[in-house]
């Protein structure tokens, strides 16, 4: 039965064809968001804001592994025919670098003035659901914990997001491990599943309803409604890399002192490079910049890592004076003291830590190598025919 | 349109306080206290707010050199105490050294108080052992200060003070007082010449000379990690419960709130679930080389 | 105060566990002795053959390095004890020792000792696990004096 013309109902999944993402995107940009989709720059798939349908990297792919990134082109002209890029939307809602206000002296004091500049309100096209999870994730961060950080809630209230679930894996993903994916369940106000030639699209609220208003959709069929739990299924089932997520906090407690650490660190080079791709990833500073006449300073949040020796300074010394350490907080913090602190695992199994690790090193092999010498037994699983990583056993 | 539907919870309301954001505090006067170390009291500028600032001993106040930067430092007075709220400082980092040169009068940024302190009303009725090395006194002036404010609702309060050198001892001229009112006290010093004539010894030893009963002791104890350390492996020896030995940490605190991840410390946030923790909650990750 | 010996000897934490028949030993070999401050109870350098156990008061050790005079390395108070090497050597002391305060201690004499320690092992062993104790106790303290905890 054709619906096309007026607002879908809610929770319905209808069949668009895929140049009407194009209109899609107009009304978007026509209602004051800034569209923010993946885009080729610098030889890879990034986040920016995408005006029209060719600035997306349609007809391209990723290939993942350890240490590597390459786009290559496809045989097919698929919209969203590649994984997670090097950037995630936590630039947008928790920016690199951000200003939070400006102090300004005064005869016998001094004024805080908040930081002027509007803030955006965002729509995320194509947001996978690793990501999804990772920005609920940071919402327990930034929104849910001791203290509501008015800077990110200014920027991730009004966010509006087009999800795309997942029609292939990288080698580096690992979302079932972690329960986040490959199908985006919630966070998203309209979610894509991509068919050789429509999109299968779920209409999970008014908004999102309200934006297919008169475009030409038509309900899907049972028989299109399986061929997208198929895409979804057979991602899933690709996927290559696992991690064992039993007892992670205790079993990472229990061995702080793994020579798996010593390994670990002669390979690390500190680069800080797997916290910046990570969406999860929270840790700042914040700096003074004077200007020059001393009468105005701004304060100004910029992204930290705890692979920068100084990220644990105090008075006397360094609190993590080695990569060894360094490394450890790192992936006791993401696997282990990140549950005791927010009730979930930091890591969602987008892999991107694994790819952009210039020395290719692999948080799933890292668990596995202390785990399959802990004292804890690793117990096989009987996975959808994926294989274990090594040293996994 | 209504925002996305899914949320943990209810979105948190807009107009919150940003949490970063200092307020001008005045310099109301600069006591020098040992080489090095001086005690600013400061008050907020805004009359009615500082009418309203209250803290717990323990608690910490993040201060802003506005272009120059912040950093986090305990309170060292009792709420309420005059001239002010005071801030005992080490001039060794980038901002405090700047803060060396301020004057009364001077303004500064301040945020605060932040972090649970130490447990007073767990401590009522009990004995009361307070460990202090050099400049760790600072966060335990006020513990001593309410203990001996209440003291009736104590048992025996004693303090064990030691600091490098005779000239580094904090807050000397209030020993004689603080010993009139009821607290015992054993002083001593790394190094001295024989000038010196009270103890010589690091803290620790001083506990081979004093009597507690663990049934009914509860220890404060802030210091150098060190001596902290030494500290606690003497009482847990003597058989004092770890959840009855506290400890203030110290930590890379930068936002004060929980949010910028540097003071980690395990599962904990040191800025808001510390900087005072029971020994049994933190004992596993505090002794944790490089953790 | 009492300054009884024998009954001195039983006030110390140092004989808390020794048996009656070897405390009438030590009290045996035991004086009291008292020291006003500022008076040297022996230098460094000086052959001096008692372990003392401190009831009263306040001894400071100090080695004099030149040119710095004399520096304080410890002081000893009620219960403690100092002068623990003659028990088993007859060498120079290596440290001063002076009251700062008006001071009392029982004095054992360090040669009877041994003797009582080589005819009786048990009692031998004793006395040294007691003192293995101080110099455990010392040994930790002068590595955190080394480290110079508070330097900033």
């Amino acid at each position: 039965m054709p619906m096309s013309g007026g607002v879908p109902p809610l929770g319905r999944t209808v069949v668009l064809n895929k140049p009407d993402l194009g209109p899609i995107l107009d009304r978007l940009w026509q209602a004051g968001y800034t569209v923010i989709g993946p885009t080729i720059a610098q030889g890879a798939i990034v986040l920016d804001e995408v005006r029209r349908l060719d600035q997306l990297p349609i007809g391209w792919t990723d290939e993942q592994e350890g240490g590597t990134y390459r786009l290559k082109r496809r045989a097919d002209g698929a919209y969203f025919g590649y994984v997670v890029g090097p950037h995630s939307w936590k630039k947008y809602l928790f920016p690199p670098q951000l200003s939070l206000f400006t102090l300004r002296r005064t005869q016998d004091s001094f004024q805080v003035q908040p930081n002027q500049e509007p803030v955006p309100r965002y729509a995320f096209l194509g947001a996978r659901s690793c990501d999804l999870h990772a920005i609920e994730i940071q919402d327990r961060t930034f929104l849910y914990g001791p203290s509501v950080d008015p800077h990110y809630r200014a920027r991730r209230e009004g966010v509006f997001v087009i999800a795309v679930n997942c029609s292939q894996a990288a080698p580096t993903c690992f979302c079932t491990s972690m329960q986040t994916g490959p199908k985006a369940e919630r966070g998203f106000d309209l979610a894509l599943t991509e068919l050789p030639d429509a999109f299968i699209v779920e209409v999970a609220t008014p908004r999102g309803a309200d934006l297919l208003a008169g475009l030409p959709y038509r309900e899907a069929t049972g028989e299109e409604l399986g061929a997208a739990a198929r895409v979804v299924r057979d991602t899933a089932a690709s996927m290559k890399r696992r991690l064992d997520t039993r007892d992670l906090p205790e079993l990472l407690y229990n061995n702080l002192e793994h020579p798996r650490w010593d390994d670990v660190a002669k390979r690390c080079l500190s680069c800080t490079n797997c916290t910046m791709v990570c969406p999860t990833c929270f840790c700042h500073g914040i700096e003074d910049v004077p200007d020059l006449d001393g009468q105005r300073a701004e304060r100004v949040r910029l992204w930290d890592s705890c692979f920068n020796p100084a990220h644990g300074y105090v008075a006397g010394g360094l609190v993590r004076p080695d990569i060894r350490s360094r490394y450890r907080q790192w992936l006791t913090h993401k696997l282990a003291s990140w549950i005791d602190q927010y009730g979930v695992s930091g890591c969602v199994g987008c892999g991107r830590c694994i790819t952009w690790c210039p020395v290719g090193i692999d948080i799933t092999e890292e668990v596995a190598a202390i785990r399959g010498s802990g004292g804890h037994e690793a117990v096989e699983r009987s996975g959808a025919g994926a294989s274990q990583p090594e040293g996994s056993r | 349109m209504t925002p996305s539907d899914v949320r943990l919870q209810s979105f948190p309301p807009d107009g919150l306080p940003d949490p970063f954001g200092p307020e001008p505090a005045v310099i109301r006067a600069v006591e020098p206290e040992t080489p090095g170390v001086a005690t600013f009291w400061l008050e907020l500028q805004d009359a009615g707010r500082q009418a309203a600032y209250r803290c717990e001993p323990g608690q910490f106040n993040m201060l802003l050199v506005p272009g120059v930067g912040e950093v986090p430092i305990s309170i060292s007075s009792a709420s309420g105490e005059q001239p002010g709220i005071g801030h005992t400082i080490r001039f060794v980092g980038t901002v405090t050294r700047v803060i060396e040169r301020l004057r009364p009068g001077d303004v500064l940024g301040l945020r605060g108080p932040y972090g649970k302190g130490w447990p007073l009303e767990q401590a009522r009725g009990q004995d009361i052992l307070v460990v202090a090395g050099g400049l760790g006194l600072a966060p335990l002036r006020p513990v001593i200060r309410m203990l001996l404010a209440r003291r009736s609702e104590y048992g025996r309060l004693l303090l064990l003070y030691g600091a490098r050198q005779p000239v580094d001892l904090l807050y000397h001229r209030e020993y004689a007082g603080w010993e009139q009112q009821g607290l015992a006290m054993l002083v001593t010093v790394d190094r001295a010449d024989a000038t010196w004539t009270g103890r010589v010894g690091v803290v620790p030893t001083l506990l081979g000379r004093i009597d507690f009963d663990p049934t009914r002791t509860i220890a404060f104890i802030c210091g150098p990690e060190i001596m902290m350390r030494f500290t606690v492996y003497e009482l847990l020896a003597r058989r004092l419960a770890p959840g009855r030995v506290f400890l203030s940490i110290e930590r890379n605190m930068q936002c004060g709130v929980g949010l910028c991840g540097r003071c980690q410390l395990g599962p904990y946030f040191v800025c808001k679930d510390g900087p005072v923790f029971a020994f049994n909650r933190i004992g596993r990750f505090v002794n944790q080389e490089h953790f | 105060m009492s300054t009884d010996v024998p009954t001195l000897l039983r006030s110390l934490a140092f004989t808390r566990d020794l048996e009656s028949a070897n405390l009438d030993r030590l009290a045996e070999i035991a004086k009291s002795v008292a020291w006003q401050p500022g008076q040297t109870i022996f230098r460094e350098g000086d052959r001096d053959d008692f372990l003392y156990l401190v009831t009263e008061g306040h001894v400071a050790l100090e080695i004099t390095v030149p040119p710095r005079g004399r520096v304080r390395i410890l002081t000893v108070g009620p219960g403690e004890v100092f002068g623990w090497s003659s028990v088993y050597y007859q060498k120079p002391k290596t440290a001063g020792a002076t009251a700062i305060e008006p001071t009392r201690a029982l004095a054992l004499d360090a040669t009877r000792l041994r003797e009582l320690s080589e005819a009786d092992p048990r009692f031998g062993y004793w006395l040294a696990r007691r003192l293995l104790q101080v110099v455990s106790e010392r040994l930790k303290a002068t590595r955190l004096q080394l480290l110079d905890v508070f330097k900033s």
